[in-house]
Parts: structure tokens; C-alpha cells; sequence
């Protein structure tokens, strides 16, 4: 089997909803492609049939959406009364290319309680520093993500909504969208 | 006799405080130094029932003005803009706070931003460390003023970052509750 057609294989099980764990290992070990390849390669397949894609697929990848949305929520707050929980509305996991892809997120910064500055310059230091291990953390238990690359802060820094100071946060990891096939 | 004479005096001083007038008041408490008949906390409370309500007088200009807790304010270098403050009297009740009730001083700074491609723990480290300095320099300030006894430094609980509402930077809003000795400001 060529390039040609083995991509045009793979389209064809991708599209209906067939295992492709066996396929892709077998085009690895065969070396119609490298993993990386491999990587861009499903890429291209996912990219070009976005709406073609069968739900079982889809869930694959808005899991990591949904857990990433998971994750920003835990760090709601309860302030003075108010205790809706946060819904990150710019969180995005982008499947346009293999490699390198980013998460946004917002997440809640911790609050004073009429405490002095220095008590809350350390709570605040603490808990900022801290939401950086906690990304690290989480991206450490999902399969498809490789590694974290960067974990940067606006350049705004803090910013208010509705009354509310937040953090937004890009994160850049190294993705695997392999590892959404792996089962 | 003596004691006449000492009740005259001090109906003399108090009347001197009560007009209300600098000048006057100065004169009172200068006398006063050399005579000791009326203790500094009755000056206090004197000098604040002048300031009661009377807002466009020269003495309450006198007092706000040799205040420079605003021009202190406005001194932290900041990309986000100008500081606001607030010279507010403690309490509409009590009038000025002198020796019992605090005195608030609320202030309004603004808070970093981040660097382009900045960390989130180095942006927390940022945040922790302007803080901290923040609160040195409050301290610093307060302890620099004569008719300061500093109570209470804290951030405003559940609201200690809002946004400014002017343009569009975020502040730490911090209270600084002291003790004033209107006295001292006619040293």
C-alpha cells in the first residue's frame, strides 16, 4: 500500500467510525509513515471532513474541551454571596494542525477576605503560581497531550468581568492526536 | 482665684479653636503648650467639631490639602494609568475620628499588568512581590506623617481587585485605618 492509498484508506475507516488503533500502527511499523507524519496526516484527514466526522469521533475530541472546561471551572469561587460558577467561553482546543496547539482558558483568582496586603500579595502569589503546576498537572493526565510547552498569562494580567478578577490563560502543549485512537 | 483664672484661659483657648479660624487655632495651641490647661484629646475634639460639616472652610482646605495621601497615590509608576483616592471622614456620626474611631484612608492602585509571553507563576511572582513593596511603602508613607497613628492596612475583602472604571486598568483597593492628631498639623 502507498501513501495515496493508505491515506485514502484511513479517510475512508476514519469517516466510518472504525477502530483505526490497528490501521495507524500498522502504517507506523510499515513505515508508509513516520509517527510524525502520521500526526500531520490525521491532521489533514480531520481538517478536511470536520462535519463529516462520526459523533463517536467528535467525542473523542471535544473530551478534551469538556475536560479542559472541567478544569477551569474547579477553580470557582465562592464571593460574598456569589457563587455561580465560571464558564470559560474562549476555551478552544484547535485540531487545524498537528504538533503545537493552544488552550485558552479563565480561570478565578483567588480573593482577600480584609486581610493585609503582604497576607494577600502571598495568598495571591501563591495561588497564581500555583494554577501554572495545576495546568501542568492536568495536561499530565490526559493521553493526547505530550507535553505543555508554555503556560503564558495575558499580557492584560488581571482582568475584571462582571465584577470578577480572572485570569486568561493560553496554554501551548504538544498534542497527540494519536493518542485519540490508542483505545 | 487660680482656678477662675485657668477656666478663663481655657474658655479663651477653646473659643480661639472654635472660631474656626487657622490662625486662631494656631495661636490657642501655642499658648496652650505654655499654659497646659487643655489636654491635646479635647484640642482634637474641638478642632474636629470645627470640621464637621464645614467643607469649604480654609481650616478643612488646610487639613486636606497638607494631606498628600492623593499625591502618594498617584506616585506608583504604572502603566494603568492614574490612582484615585478618597479623604473621607470616618464616620458622618462621630465627624472626625480622633484617638477612638479610626480614620479611613481609601486608596485605589493599580495593579500590574504582564509582560508579553509572561508565565502564569511568573506573573503570580510579580503580583506577589508589587504587593508586598505596596504595603512597605503605605507603611513608609503613614509613618512619615506626623499626625499618623497607622491601625489597620488591609485589602477589601471579596473586593480587593475591580476594575477602575475609568480606563479600563485593574486596581487593589486598600484601606489604611489611622488614628489622625489634628493637632499636629498646626506644628
Amino acid at each position: 500500500m502507498n501513501k495515496t492509498e493508505y491515506i485514502q484508506y484511513l479517510e475512508k475507516i476514519l469517516l466510518k467510525g472504525g477502530t483505526l488503533y490497528h490501521i495507524i500502527g500498522r502504517g507506523i511499523r510499515e513505515k508508509i509513515f513516520s509517527q510524525d507524519e502520521m500526526e500531520r496526516v490525521l491532521a489533514d484527514i480531520i481538517s478536511k471532513n470536520r462535519s463529516r466526522l462520526p459523533s463517536e469521533t467528535q467525542e473523542k475530541f471535544n473530551s478534551t474541551n469538556k475536560a479542559w472546561n472541567s478544569f477551569c471551572q474547579s477553580f470557582g469561587r465562592d464571593s460574598q454571596g456569589d457563587s455561580s460558577p465560571f464558564v470559560p467561553s474562549s476555551s478552544n482546543f484547535s485540531l487545524k494542525m498537528a504538533g503545537n496547539t493552544s488552550l485558552k482558558g479563565k480561570l478565578l483568582l483567588p480573593c482577600g477576605d480584609n486581610i493585609s496586603p503582604s497576607k494577600y500579595a502571598k495568598k495571591l502569589a501563591k495561588g497564581v503560581v500555583n494554577m501554572q503546576s495545576m495546568v501542568e498537572m492536568w495536561a499530565n493526565t490526559r493521553p493526547e497531550i505530550l507535553s505543555v510547552i508554555s503556560c503564558d498569562v495575558d499580557s492584560r494580567g488581571i482582568v475584571i468581568e462582571d465584577y470578577t478578577p480572572y485570569l486568561t490563560i493560553t496554554v501551548s502543549v504538544e498534542c497527540d492526536l494519536i493518542a485519540y485512537f490508542d483505545y | 482665684m487660680k482656678k477662675n483664672a485657668n477656666e478663663k484661659h481655657k474658655e479663651k483657648l477653646l473659643s480661639l479653636i472654635e472660631s474656626g479660624d487657622v490662625a486662631s487655632i494656631k495661636q490657642a495651641i501655642s499658648l496652650n503648650e505654655t499654659l497646659n490647661i487643655i489636654s491635646e484629646s479635647e484640642i482634637n475634639t474641638t478642632i474636629a467639631s470645627q470640621l464637621k460639616g464645614n467643607w469649604e472652610s480654609p481650616l478643612w482646605r488646610m487639613v486636606t490639602t497638607s494631606s498628600d495621601w492623593q499625591t502618594f497615590l498617584e506616585s506608583f509608576d504604572s502603566d494603568s494609568g492614574p490612582t484615585q483616592d478618597e479623604w473621607t471622614p470616618s464616620n458622618e456620626k462621630e465627624g472626625w475620628a480622633t484617638h477612638t474611631d479610626p480614620f479611613g484612608l481609601d486608596g485605589y492602585v493599580a495593579m500590574p499588568k504582564a509582560k508579553r509571553g509572561m508565565s502564569v507563576a511568573n506573573y503570580g511572582k510579580l503580583l506577589g512581590k508589587y504587593i508586598v513593596d505596596l504595603e512597605k511603602k503605605v507603611l513608609n508613607w503613614a509613618n512619615s506623617r506626623p499626625e499618623i497613628t497607622v491601625k489597620e492596612l488591609f485589602v477589601w475583602g471579596g473586593k480587593e481587585v475591580l476594575s477602575d472604571g475609568y480606563n479600563d486598568s485593574v486596581v487593589l483597593q486598600i484601606s489604611l485605618d489611622v488614628d489622625i492628631n489634628l493637632v499636629r498639623y498646626f506644628d
